[in-house]
């Protein structure tokens, strides 16, 4: 593979350990194609396994005594003389079995390439990547492995999705997507690429006694650490395997199952592979890898069922989603939030893009999660935390309105005042934006009579020093940048009213100190006005020589900062007019066009 | 992306090979993609449920059969057939199958009389017209 060098040219600034904004533009974007690619991906395996014939075929090769038990619990669930707990009961020893019977049949090759997460650097420098063999499916070649029984740790997943499907268990495929972590500012390992290269051409020389191929100092000497480096190197055990395997790769499931069971309403999850285990979520999934892991995070769950439907499921498989997965992930911002939706959306199939009763079910459990996770247990969680904020983490233009604690957490460490002790939380919901009254203007409000302004902000707003944190900046509301008319005094919405348009007296258009008419909002228009958006209309107003003014729509702040220029677009005439002007609009522009042809000519 | 004109179909077999056959590969294929076909990326960003199902409409459509054809799919797509016959002036015969992809093309932002010209110079090449499409019309 030839890699192209596509990044912005970098300058190599040793001292700093962030990353320029080039840099963090290019992750943000490879992040978002990545999720593309992998909810894609979700979409074309879960097709592949609901293959009519493919699961003929499977279900051929499923043992008589576990057929036969399928059919007894098939008899058990109709009864009306037991419990449901018993159902339940008997559908998880079915699974079990299942598994069971999956895990023994199975070779997972090791040899194979699977899905896991990789770093920056490693991304930058592609000869880092542990090498396998190279695998391109086909539907014919996955067909195959899944009836032959081999295959890399993923398939083997997705090959017992199939199992249960073609026993007609409502079987969901799950993946969890291991996007490189755009909210990761740490600059490339250079060191890496560069000790890499130096250990390559030293084997060349001299083999060395380890064997495999990038193993840097630390890791060889960590080796020689541990009892490992006593045992005979060529001969590896089968958990010394693993291991490894684990080290590379993650000692965690990126695809798993998740069974709906009618009796229970509740969703029952196996990984038949990495860590060979059924449970029933209620809290925290045995499934979830630490926050810091390096290989797998459990960020983006998918869940794709047998007909198509494609849900974000991560809420079942994050216990703290509030208060650090969701900060993780790209829908933390609300833009990206709506194209996650969307995304989702795309990947759907249109039979299941409505909520069905299993959905419903689920929305509930996934609510009753939120309300568990409750508020954050460290200080730091708070900051842009979805439900619970702490008022010294408030924006320089929000407010708490009503200022009602629902709650606190005691501050560790050492304590000097018994006031400092207690930190009150509040919820978000009761967080106000508040403006400038220009602020107000430009949104189409206007101050009440004998307001007072309720936050008065301090001239300049120190640039944070020496803080520059592995994590950037994002908002949970709109930010402020018109500067503009800025005299520090904030108000809230409710201190504003609907601004109305002074009255047009004699014909004649009232406008601002600029003879300009502020159309910020539809609403901005004096009655018996129209705004005319076309870029000839002043000069066919001109021309006509009827009352009219410039229309203001806003500022442009890309000069220097203190002077803003005015957005015009058209102009604000008298409705009667506004025919005319559209006319003489549409004459102008012909005669400009032909204007420009004889030029041309 | 000049390359891509010549090659017919080729980014979009390209995004399909990592869906389908070598998501092991995405990330570096990826960023090669994003570097020479920026419009990809951007396209990404901007209308992702019309561009991941216009991927991704082959699988579906395959699940889709499986599953029993939704009957609402084939009547939009006729609907908009005669729709398409009345208001216009030049005779096409399209089939069913071609307006599908005609209207598949059209729900990725381009204008339905664009994607027609275009999709009948390509050959009725699905796959040529969007990267066409894109190359050269893509706002």
């Amino acid at each position: 593979i030839t890699m192209k060098q596509h990044r912005a040219t970098q300058k190599p600034s040793q001292r700093a350990t962030v990353v320029s904004k080039e840099e963090r533009v290019y992750r943000r974007v490879l992040h978002l194609l990545h999720l593309f690619a992998m909810v894609g991906h979700g979409v074309s395996r879960n097709v592949w396994i609901s293959d009519p014939q493919l699961l003929l075929s499977i279900q051929k090769q499923v043992p008589d005594v576990l057929k036969h038990e399928l059919k007894q619990y098939q008899a058990h669930r109709v009864k009306t003389t037991v419990t449901a707990q018993s159902k339940t009961r008997k559908l998880l020893d079915f699974l079990r079995h299942l598994m069971e019977y999956w895990l023994k049949v199975w070779t997972v090759d090791f040899r194979a390439p699977v899905l896991y997460k990789k770093t920056w650097t490693e991304l930058k420098y592609p000869q880092l990547l542990h090498p396998s063999k190279t695998q391109k499916l086909t539907k014919q070649k996955f067909r195959n492995m899944i009836l032959t029984h081999t295959g890399s740790r993923d398939i083997a997943a997705q090959g017992f999705v199939a199992l249960l499907r073609s026993l007609n268990l409502p079987a969901r495929l799950v993946f969890s997507i291991q996007s490189p972590d755009f909210t990761n500012m740490k600059k490339c390992d250079e060191k890496a690429a560069k000790n890499h290269e130096a250990d390559n051409s030293k084997e060349v020389l001299k083999p060395s006694p380890i064997k495999g191929k990038g193993k840097s100092v630390d890791r060889i000497l960590a080796r020689l650490r541990s009892k490992k480096a006593y045992k005979n190197t060529s001969v590896k055990t089968q958990d010394e395997h693993d291991d490894e395997y684990g080290e590379r790769y993650g000692s965690w499931p990126v695809f798993w199952v998740e069974v709906w069971d009618k009796d229970s309403k509740k969703y029952i999850t196996i990984d038949p592979i990495v860590k060979k285990f059924i449970e029933v979520v209620s809290w925290k999934s045995k499934l979830e890898p630490p926050m810091n892991c390096v290989r797998n995070n459990a960020w983006y769950v998918i869940g794709y069922d047998r007909v198509g439907g494609v849900r974000d499921i991560t809420r079942r498989y994050a216990k703290e989603y509030n208060a650090k997965v969701r900060k993780k992930r790209i829908t933390r911002e609300v833009k990206w939030e709506a194209w996650w939706t969307l995304l989702l959306r795309g990947a759907c199939s249109r039979k299941r893009l409505k909520d069905n009763r299993v959905d419903k079910f689920e929305k509930i459990e996934f609510e009753e999660l939120e309300l568990k996770e409750g508020m954050p247990a460290n200080i730091s969680d708070f900051k842009g935390h979805p439900v619970y904020v702490l008022e010294r983490d408030l924006k320089f233009n929000e407010i708490l309105m009503p200022k009602i604690s629902c709650g606190g957490i005691s501050k560790k460490g050492k304590i000097t005042n018994n006031a400092d002790k207690f930190i009150p939380v509040y919820k978000r919901s009761n967080v106000h934006i508040v403006r400038t009254a220009r602020g107000w203007f430009m949104r189409g409000r206007v101050l009440k009579m004998g307001e007072r302004p309720v936050k008065i902000r301090e001239k300049k707003v120190k640039k944070r020093k020496g803080k520059k944190g592995t994590e950037d900046e994002f908002q949970l509301s709109d930010e402020e940048n018109e500067e503009d008319g800025d005299d520090g005094r904030l108000y809230a919405e409710s201190q504003t009213e609907k601004y109305a348009p002074p009255p047009v007296v004699n014909g004649i258009i009232p406008k601002n100190a600029f003879k300009n008419v502020d159309v910020y909002q539809p609403w901005m228009i004096p009655d018996g006005c129209v705004h005319v958006k076309n870029k000839l209309a002043e000069k066919a107003a001109r021309l006509m020589e009827i009352e009219y003014a410039p229309a203001v729509i806003g500022f442009d702040f890309t000069g220097t900062r203190r002077d803003a220029s005015a957005k015009i677009e058209g102009i604000v005439t008298l409705k009667e007019y506004e025919e005319a002007v559209k006319l003489i609009c549409e004459g102008l522009s012909e005669m400009e066009e032909e204007e420009r042809r004889m030029h041309e000519d | 992306g000049a390359e891509v004109g010549g090659s017919e179909g080729d980014m979009m077999s390209q995004v399909r090979d990592i869906l389908q056959a070598q998501p092991e590969m995405a990330e570096v294929v990826l960023q090669q993609l994003a570097a020479s076909n920026p419009q990809i990326a951007q396209l990404i960003q901007t209308n992702p449920e019309a561009f991941l199902r216009y991927i991704t409409e082959g699988d579906q459509q395959a699940l889709a059969q499986a599953l029993g054809v939704p009957p609402e799919y084939i009547e939009a797509a006729q609907n908009e057939e005669e729709g398409a016959e009345a208001g216009d002036s030049y005779q096409i015969q399209i089939t069913p199958e071609e307006n599908d992809a005609i209207t598949r093309l059209c729900e990725l932002g381009f204008d339905r009389n664009l994607v027609i010209q275009v999709y009948f110079a390509c050959d009725k090449n699905e796959d040529m017209a969007a990267n066409l499409l894109f190359n050269d019309h893509a706002t």
